[in-house]
Protein backbone atom coordinates (compact mmCIF):
# COMPACT_ATOMS: atom_id res chain seq x y z
CA UNK A 1 0.00 0.00 0.00
CA UNK A 2 2.93 2.71 0.90
CA UNK A 3 4.73 1.46 -1.95
CA UNK A 4 2.20 2.91 -4.49
CA UNK A 5 2.40 6.09 -2.57
CA UNK A 6 6.02 6.10 -2.54
CA UNK A 7 6.04 5.35 -6.66
CA UNK A 8 3.60 8.46 -6.73
CA UNK A 9 6.23 10.76 -4.95
CA UNK A 10 8.48 9.59 -7.06
CA UNK A 11 6.50 10.22 -9.81
CA UNK A 12 6.11 13.87 -8.33
CA UNK A 13 10.06 14.34 -8.50
CA UNK A 14 10.27 13.19 -11.76
CA UNK A 15 7.34 15.81 -12.89
CA UNK A 16 9.05 18.27 -11.12
CA UNK A 17 11.71 18.23 -12.93
CA UNK A 18 10.57 17.59 -16.21
CA UNK A 19 7.92 20.25 -15.78
CA UNK A 20 9.32 22.35 -18.80
CA UNK A 21 8.78 19.49 -21.28
CA UNK A 22 5.93 19.95 -23.18
CA UNK A 23 5.25 16.60 -23.83
CA UNK A 24 4.59 15.92 -20.06
CA UNK A 25 1.01 17.81 -20.51
CA UNK A 26 0.42 14.50 -22.26
CA UNK A 27 0.23 12.77 -18.99
CA UNK A 28 -3.01 13.36 -18.19
CA UNK A 29 -4.38 11.08 -21.56
CA UNK A 30 -2.20 8.17 -20.64
CA UNK A 31 -3.83 8.14 -17.40
CA UNK A 32 -6.87 8.04 -18.47
CA UNK A 33 -6.09 5.16 -21.07
CA UNK A 34 -4.00 3.27 -18.19
CA UNK A 35 -6.79 3.59 -15.96
CA UNK A 36 -9.43 1.92 -18.79
CA UNK A 37 -6.75 -0.61 -18.85
CA UNK A 38 -6.83 -1.74 -15.38
CA UNK A 39 -10.69 -1.52 -15.59
CA UNK A 40 -10.28 -4.14 -18.18
CA UNK A 41 -7.98 -5.82 -16.43
CA UNK A 42 -10.38 -5.78 -13.11
CA UNK A 43 -13.61 -6.63 -14.96
CA UNK A 44 -11.61 -9.76 -15.76
CA UNK A 45 -10.43 -10.74 -12.46
CA UNK A 46 -13.53 -10.39 -10.82
CA UNK A 47 -15.38 -12.08 -13.61
CA UNK A 48 -13.37 -14.92 -13.53
CA UNK A 49 -13.28 -15.36 -9.90
CA UNK A 50 -15.58 -18.23 -9.23
CA UNK A 51 -16.17 -17.43 -5.76
CA UNK A 52 -17.58 -14.03 -6.70
CA UNK A 53 -19.56 -15.85 -10.18
CA UNK A 54 -20.86 -18.28 -8.60
CA UNK A 55 -22.07 -16.51 -5.57
CA UNK A 56 -23.53 -13.41 -6.89
CA UNK A 57 -27.13 -14.11 -7.26
CA UNK A 58 -27.48 -14.90 -3.75
CA UNK A 59 -25.09 -13.76 -2.04
CA UNK A 60 -24.23 -10.74 -4.05
CA UNK A 61 -27.89 -8.90 -3.74
CA UNK A 62 -26.66 -8.67 0.14
CA UNK A 63 -23.31 -7.89 -0.66
CA UNK A 64 -25.01 -5.12 -3.25
CA UNK A 65 -27.61 -3.40 -0.98
CA UNK A 66 -24.70 -3.04 1.48
CA UNK A 67 -22.23 -1.68 -1.07
CA UNK A 68 -24.73 0.88 -2.31
CA UNK A 69 -25.74 1.87 1.32
CA UNK A 70 -22.03 2.14 2.14
CA UNK A 71 -21.30 3.98 -0.63
CA UNK A 72 -24.54 6.43 -0.40
CA UNK A 73 -23.71 7.20 3.42
CA UNK A 74 -20.55 8.19 2.28
CA UNK A 75 -20.79 10.33 -0.52
CA UNK A 76 -23.95 12.22 1.14
CA UNK A 77 -21.22 12.86 4.73
CA UNK A 78 -18.78 14.22 2.04
CA UNK A 79 -20.88 16.35 0.32
CA UNK A 80 -21.95 17.61 3.62
CA UNK A 81 -18.38 17.94 4.98
CA UNK A 82 -17.57 19.86 1.55
CA UNK A 83 -20.60 22.28 1.96
CA UNK A 84 -19.44 23.19 5.32
CA UNK A 85 -15.37 23.20 5.56
CA UNK A 86 -13.99 23.22 1.87
CA UNK A 87 -16.55 24.95 -0.31
CA UNK A 88 -15.90 28.52 0.67
CA UNK A 89 -12.35 28.55 0.31
CA UNK A 90 -12.07 27.14 -3.22
CA UNK A 91 -14.29 29.86 -3.91
CA UNK A 92 -12.29 32.16 -2.40
CA UNK A 93 -9.21 31.58 -4.66
CA UNK A 94 -11.00 31.37 -8.00
CA UNK B 1 -19.86 12.07 -18.73
CA UNK B 2 -18.12 10.23 -21.69
CA UNK B 3 -14.81 9.30 -19.03
CA UNK B 4 -17.41 7.27 -16.65
CA UNK B 5 -18.80 5.31 -19.79
CA UNK B 6 -15.36 4.71 -21.31
CA UNK B 7 -14.42 3.15 -17.97
CA UNK B 8 -18.01 1.25 -17.59
CA UNK B 9 -17.76 -0.23 -20.98
CA UNK B 10 -14.02 -1.34 -19.81
CA UNK B 11 -14.70 -2.77 -17.01
CA UNK B 12 -18.23 -4.45 -18.17
CA UNK B 13 -16.31 -6.11 -21.40
CA UNK B 14 -13.34 -6.94 -18.92
CA UNK B 15 -15.82 -8.87 -16.76
CA UNK B 16 -17.72 -10.40 -19.63
CA UNK B 17 -14.22 -11.55 -20.93
CA UNK B 18 -13.06 -12.95 -17.55
CA UNK B 19 -16.36 -15.16 -17.17
CA UNK B 20 -16.17 -16.48 -20.53
CA UNK B 21 -12.33 -17.87 -19.75
CA UNK B 22 -11.61 -15.91 -22.74
CA UNK B 23 -8.73 -13.65 -21.06
CA UNK B 24 -5.25 -15.55 -20.38
CA UNK B 25 -4.04 -16.90 -17.31
CA UNK B 26 -1.41 -14.66 -16.87
CA UNK B 27 -3.43 -11.26 -17.18
CA UNK B 28 -5.47 -12.44 -14.03
CA UNK B 29 -3.16 -13.52 -11.20
CA UNK B 30 -3.73 -9.82 -9.27
CA UNK B 31 -0.12 -9.09 -10.53
CA UNK B 32 -0.76 -7.35 -13.70
CA UNK B 33 -3.15 -5.58 -12.24
CA UNK B 34 -0.15 -4.07 -9.26
CA UNK B 35 2.11 -3.32 -12.05
CA UNK B 36 -0.88 -1.65 -13.73
CA UNK B 37 -1.42 0.54 -10.78
CA UNK B 38 2.25 1.14 -10.37
CA UNK B 39 2.39 2.78 -13.45
CA UNK B 40 -0.70 4.67 -13.10
CA UNK B 41 0.51 6.10 -9.84
CA UNK B 42 3.82 7.05 -11.22
CA UNK B 43 1.56 8.80 -13.92
CA UNK B 44 -0.37 10.41 -11.34
CA UNK B 45 2.55 11.46 -9.61
CA UNK B 46 4.70 12.83 -12.58
CA UNK B 47 0.77 15.16 -13.01
CA UNK B 48 1.24 16.76 -9.98
CA UNK B 49 4.88 17.21 -10.27
CA UNK B 50 4.92 19.07 -13.21
CA UNK B 51 2.05 20.91 -12.47
CA UNK B 52 2.04 24.56 -12.18
CA UNK B 53 -0.23 24.89 -9.24
CA UNK B 54 1.83 22.46 -7.07
CA UNK B 55 2.75 24.93 -4.11
CA UNK B 56 -1.04 24.98 -4.18
CA UNK B 57 -1.90 21.86 -4.23
CA UNK B 58 0.43 21.21 -0.83
CA UNK B 59 -1.35 24.03 0.74
CA UNK B 60 -4.20 21.91 1.07
CA UNK B 61 -2.56 20.03 3.99
CA UNK B 62 -3.83 21.03 7.08
CA UNK B 63 -5.77 19.35 10.41
CA UNK B 64 -8.86 20.02 8.34
CA UNK B 65 -8.20 16.82 6.45
CA UNK B 66 -9.13 15.04 9.20
CA UNK B 67 -12.60 15.71 9.32
CA UNK B 68 -13.48 13.89 5.68
CA UNK B 69 -12.50 10.61 6.86
CA UNK B 70 -14.49 10.90 10.33
CA UNK B 71 -17.34 11.88 7.77
CA UNK B 72 -16.66 9.11 5.46
CA UNK B 73 -16.87 6.38 8.74
CA UNK B 74 -19.79 8.25 9.98
CA UNK B 75 -21.50 8.58 7.04
CA UNK B 76 -20.77 4.59 5.86
CA UNK B 77 -21.99 3.71 9.76
CA UNK B 78 -25.30 5.54 9.70
CA UNK B 79 -26.29 4.30 6.32
CA UNK B 80 -25.33 0.49 6.72
CA UNK B 81 -27.35 0.44 10.10
CA UNK B 82 -30.05 1.52 8.17
CA UNK B 83 -29.84 -0.67 5.49
CA UNK B 84 -29.63 -3.73 7.90
CA UNK B 85 -33.20 -3.87 8.28
CA UNK B 86 -33.91 -4.71 5.54
CA UNK B 87 -31.38 -8.07 5.42
CA UNK B 88 -33.34 -10.10 8.14
CA UNK B 89 -30.68 -12.95 7.60
CA UNK B 90 -28.57 -10.87 9.47
CA UNK B 91 -27.97 -8.83 12.72
CA UNK B 92 -27.51 -5.21 12.32
CA UNK B 93 -23.58 -5.67 14.03
CA UNK B 94 -23.40 -8.40 11.21
CA UNK B 95 -24.09 -6.03 8.92
CA UNK B 96 -22.29 -2.89 10.33
CA UNK B 97 -19.07 -5.30 10.51
CA UNK B 98 -19.18 -5.75 6.48
CA UNK B 99 -19.77 -2.66 6.05
CA UNK B 100 -16.96 -1.12 8.06
CA UNK B 101 -14.80 -3.03 6.05
CA UNK B 102 -14.53 0.78 3.87
CA UNK B 103 -13.79 -0.94 0.16
CA UNK B 104 -10.79 -2.83 2.41
CA UNK B 105 -12.35 -6.57 1.07
CA UNK B 106 -9.25 -8.32 2.10
CA UNK B 107 -8.73 -7.73 5.34
CA UNK B 108 -12.50 -7.06 5.89
CA UNK B 109 -13.39 -10.54 4.84
CA UNK B 110 -10.94 -12.38 6.48
CA UNK B 111 -11.47 -10.82 9.58
CA UNK B 112 -14.99 -11.55 9.39
CA UNK B 113 -14.88 -15.49 8.47
CA UNK B 114 -12.37 -16.11 11.04
CA UNK B 115 -14.14 -13.64 14.15
CA UNK B 116 -17.79 -14.80 12.89
CA UNK B 117 -17.02 -19.00 13.16
CA UNK B 118 -17.20 -19.26 16.98
CA UNK B 119 -20.59 -17.37 17.07
CA UNK B 120 -22.75 -18.53 14.03
CA UNK B 121 -20.75 -21.14 12.47
CA UNK B 122 -17.93 -22.25 9.88
CA UNK B 123 -20.82 -21.93 6.93
CA UNK B 124 -22.68 -18.51 8.02
CA UNK B 125 -19.15 -17.13 8.82
CA UNK B 126 -18.21 -17.90 5.53
CA UNK B 127 -21.33 -16.52 3.74
CA UNK B 128 -21.06 -13.17 5.64
CA UNK B 129 -16.69 -13.01 4.66
CA UNK B 130 -18.12 -13.77 1.09
CA UNK B 131 -20.57 -11.01 1.97
CA UNK B 132 -17.75 -8.40 3.08
CA UNK B 133 -15.65 -9.28 0.16
CA UNK B 134 -18.04 -9.02 -2.49
CA UNK B 135 -19.41 -5.56 -0.64
CA UNK B 136 -16.60 -4.22 -0.60
CA UNK B 137 -15.13 -5.01 -4.00
CA UNK B 138 -18.35 -3.18 -5.14
CA UNK B 139 -17.63 -0.20 -3.57
CA UNK B 140 -14.61 -0.21 -4.84
CA UNK B 141 -15.70 -0.72 -8.56
CA UNK B 142 -18.78 2.01 -8.10
CA UNK B 143 -16.36 4.24 -6.45
CA UNK B 144 -13.91 4.04 -10.05
CA UNK B 145 -17.15 3.32 -12.15
CA UNK B 146 -19.32 6.39 -10.89
CA UNK B 147 -16.73 8.80 -9.77
CA UNK B 148 -17.27 11.48 -12.30
CA UNK B 149 -20.82 11.00 -11.47
CA UNK B 150 -19.97 11.12 -7.93
CA UNK B 151 -18.00 14.47 -8.58
CA UNK B 152 -21.12 16.56 -10.04
CA UNK B 153 -23.84 15.21 -7.57
CA UNK B 154 -21.86 15.25 -4.05
CA UNK B 155 -18.57 17.19 -4.50
CA UNK B 156 -15.23 16.49 -4.93
CA UNK B 157 -14.84 14.89 -2.11
CA UNK B 158 -17.90 12.53 -2.94
CA UNK B 159 -15.21 9.53 -4.63
CA UNK B 160 -12.73 10.02 -2.00
CA UNK B 161 -15.47 9.25 0.61
CA UNK B 162 -16.90 6.14 -1.19
CA UNK B 163 -13.03 4.65 -1.94
CA UNK B 164 -13.11 4.81 1.43
CA UNK B 165 -9.46 2.92 2.36
CA UNK B 166 -8.96 2.39 -0.99
CA UNK B 167 -8.59 6.48 -1.62
CA UNK B 168 -5.16 6.06 -1.05
CA UNK B 169 -4.06 3.60 -3.64
CA UNK B 170 -6.33 1.59 -6.14
CA UNK B 171 -9.19 4.74 -6.61
CA UNK B 172 -6.44 7.40 -6.10
CA UNK B 173 -5.75 7.65 -10.07
CA UNK B 174 -9.50 8.08 -10.88
CA UNK B 175 -9.91 10.45 -8.03
CA UNK B 176 -7.04 12.89 -9.15
CA UNK B 177 -8.30 12.36 -12.43
CA UNK B 178 -11.99 13.49 -11.86
CA UNK B 179 -11.83 15.39 -8.37
CA UNK B 180 -8.59 17.06 -10.06
CA UNK B 181 -5.34 17.18 -8.31
CA UNK B 182 -5.93 19.47 -5.54
CA UNK B 183 -7.23 16.70 -3.64
CA UNK B 184 -4.52 14.21 -3.92
CA UNK B 185 -3.35 15.10 -0.36
CA UNK B 186 -6.68 14.90 0.95
CA UNK B 187 -7.37 11.47 -0.67
CA UNK B 188 -4.07 9.81 0.65
CA UNK B 189 -4.32 10.98 4.37
CA UNK B 190 -8.64 10.01 4.20
CA UNK B 191 -7.14 6.42 2.83
CA UNK B 192 -4.70 6.24 5.84
CA UNK B 193 -6.95 7.07 8.45
CA UNK B 194 -9.76 5.26 7.11
CA UNK B 195 -7.55 2.13 6.30
CA UNK B 196 -6.66 1.90 9.94
CA UNK B 197 -9.92 2.00 11.25
CA UNK B 198 -10.63 -1.23 9.61
CA UNK B 199 -8.71 -3.84 12.39
CA UNK B 200 -10.67 -1.61 14.92
CA UNK B 201 -14.08 -1.61 13.40
CA UNK B 202 -14.49 -4.64 11.93
CA UNK B 203 -13.84 -6.74 14.93
CA UNK B 204 -15.50 -4.36 17.48
CA UNK B 205 -18.66 -4.93 15.50
CA UNK B 206 -18.20 -8.70 15.20
CA UNK B 207 -17.89 -9.24 19.03
CA UNK B 208 -21.78 -7.49 19.38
Amino acid sequence: MFKIIAIMFLGIAIGYLVRNIRAVKAVGTTTMITIVVLLFVMGGEIGGNEVVMRNLMGLGGEALLIAVAATLGSVVAARIIYKAFFKREVEDER
Amino acid sequence: MKGSLIIVGAFVIGCVAGAGGWLPEWLLGGDVTMWILYALMLQVGIGIGSDERLKEILRTLSPRLLLLPCATIAGTLIATLVISFLLSRWTTAEVLAVGSGMGYYSLSSILITSLKEPSIGVVAAAELGTIALMANIFREIMTLVFAPLMVRWFSPLGPISAGGATSMDVTLPVITRFSGRDWVFVSIVHGIVVDFSVPFLVPFFCSL
